[in-house]
């Protein structure tokens, strides 16, 4: 069952585009991440779900629900961190959460008592003199309390450090193991490849893939350098599945994104002196989505 | 309305607050303490204001007064010093405070409390009614203070005609600040909601004060400016409000908050 689902999505803010077209669906239970450079339409797109801003045309359902419409049920059963988180000065942390809290009719004190202590945050203290991770931690509560069906995240570690990344990765995880959904906007690739089953790549506003994570580990691309006895032309660096990336004298840099024994034997042919073929990263395979045009 | 937003928000600006009633109060105090002072000397003062041409009355609020009729009651010295010029005083007070949603869409504290399940109207009704709370705390301040002054110097002093010139005074202001939120809502900007909800204020001024002396032709003008409703000597001379004012100022009053809060239903809250 799609908790989130848009259809031809689109918002322009007069002649800028935000998002076009956009068709993506949530699957209940999973940690969805949503992923683009800066400007590709992310936070418009979780901003259109909140309700924030309306739609130039499309449309948006969260829970079944109209986006628009019905935004004040959908706001009931979700839990919100933007991107930049900025609170009321003159408030203590409790107070803020006791003002956060008193929209949502199951309002838990005890749930909040529970991640404060988890998180190590001092609730007592004015919220002016919190420091930028320990406002996101206030945020992380806030979203976590009245115990959601489903957390829409514009970049939740930022501020974090990475003790408390790894606790908030045990948060999600935890989430997703008692049914919870999770929409995870991110630029954090490595967050991404920890909890996310899915992910959607968005860029100039538009969704450019959705795939299954496990997939994409396995679409991975690997980068090698290749270090020869003596410079080669270019035509005797003949490869299979490989992309000569770079040739510096006796230094070649190649993308391999074939079969490895095939390549292995092709290199035995070469005057290899040395070589260096690091661990496959997401990074890489993100990035082709990035820059592509 | 949403209680703990109101109470929230009553809290947030408290200082303020405090620091607003506290100057008014106050002002009231030293006006009324400074009366036997003016009394003593008291018709060469009304002659010199009598005198005074009538551009510089007008900017003052004194346009029309006829000085020589004037009886210098402390009800009178009262309106002259404190009331011709507490609209403006506090309307300042209530542009800034009504324009403090476009403050919070800025910063960015709206964004968290409209991802919460709560109603737009009621984020902005919660957040109005501080500022007429405020507005109200303000009036009795200045009421307090006027009435303590009195009291200091051994005078009496009619506290109804007062208190009526208080209400329309606070209606003028509530007027004054609609239409300063409804230009946040719309713009959701501070500055630029500031210039057009000031440039509305002055322009009003302008239009009931200086227009009639430049040029008759257009003195009409004036009808349209929320100024010239405000008569605080008629209300009280007669110890009774003015219909047509209390009229107008609540209709501007309830017709631009209705318009905010259309328009802020509507409004996309971007980045």
């Amino acid at each position: 069952m799609a908790v989130i689902k848009t259809s031809g999505l689109t918002k322009y803010y007069g002649k800028i585009r935000g998002v076009q077209d956009l068709d993506l669906e949530v699957n209940k239970g999973e940690i969805f991440g949503f992923l683009g450079p800066n400007g590709a339409g992310k936070t418009t797109t979780i901003r259109l779900l909140l309700n924030l801003i309306r739609p130039t045309r499309g449309q948006a359902e969260v829970f079944g629900l109209d986006s628009h419409r019905d935004s004040l049920e959908i706001r009931r059963r979700l839990g919100y961190i933007p991107g930049d988180v900025v609170l009321y000065d003159g408030m203590t942390g409790s107070e803020y959460l006791a003002l956060m809290g008193s929209f949502h009719k199951g309002h838990n004190g005890r749930r909040q008592k529970e991640l404060q202590e988890q998180l190590g945050l001092d609730l007592s203290r004015q919220t002016r003199a919190y420091s930028k991770g320990m406002k996101q931690k206030l945020a992380i509560i806030q979203a976590f309390m009245n115990d959601p069906e489903l957390l829409i995240l514009d970049e939740p570690t930022l501020g974090l450090d990475p003790l408390m990344q790894h606790l908030f990765y045990d948060l999600l995880l935890n989430e997703k193991k008692r049914g919870k959904t999770v929409f995870l906007s991110s630029h954090i690739i490595p967050e991404v490849e920890r909890v996310c089953d899915r992910v959607g790549i968005v860029r100039n506003g538009q969704l450019v893939a959705i795939e299954r994570v496990a997939d994409l580990k396995h679409k991975k691309v690997r980068r090698m350098e290749l270090f020869l006895s003596r410079e080669l032309p270019p035509e005797e660096l003949k490869l299979e599945g490989v992309e000569i990336l770079s040739i510096k004298g006796k230094q070649i840099e190649l993308r391999v994104s074939g079969n490895i024994p095939r390549l292995l034997e092709q290199l035995c042919q070469l005057p290899i002196e040395d070589m260096v073929f690091p661990e496959a990263s997401l990074e890489d395979t993100f990035m082709e989505f990035y820059g592509e045009e | 309305m949403s209680l703990r937003l109101f109470l929230s928000n009553l809290k947030l600006s408290r200082w303020g607050l405090v620091a607003w009633s506290g100057i008014i109060f106050l002002y009231g105090v030293l006006t009324m303490y400074l009366y036997p002072t003016m009394t003593e000397g008291t018709i060469d003062i009304l002659a010199y204001l009598n005198s005074l041409p009538e551009a510089l009355k007008a900017a003052f609020g004194y346009e029309g007064i006829d000085f020589t009729t004037i009886t210098f009651t402390p009800e009178a010295f009262a309106t002259l010093e404190f009331l011709v010029i507490w609209p403006l005083l506090i309307g300042i007070y209530g542009i800034f405070a009504s324009i403090g949603i476009a403050r919070e869409a800025e910063r960015g504290t709206l964004d968290l409390l409209l991802a919460q399940p709560v109603k737009r109207y009621k984020v902005l009704v919660s957040k109005f009614s501080v500022f007429v709370f405020a507005a109200l705390l303000i009036a009795v301040a200045s009421l307090l203070g006027l009435v303590l002054g009195t009291a200091i110097i051994n005078e009496s002093v009619n506290t109804a005609s007062l208190a009526l010139v208080l209400v329309e005074a606070f209606l003028f202001v509530l007027a004054l600040a609609s239409i300063a939120l409804l230009c946040s809502v719309i713009f959701l900007e501070p500055r630029k909601s500031l210039l057009v909800a000031g440039v509305f204020m002055a322009g009003s001024y302008i239009l009931n004060f200086i227009v009639p002396i430049l040029s008759d032709s257009f003195s009409w003008l004036r009808n349209l400016s929320l100024f010239y409703y405000y008569q605080p000597n008629d209300v009280v001379s007669s110890t009774s409000l003015n219909g047509t004012a209390v009229a107008v100022y609540i209709v501007v009053a309830i017709v631009c908050f209705i318009a905010a809060l259309v328009v802020f239903q509507r409004r996309d809250l971007t980045v």
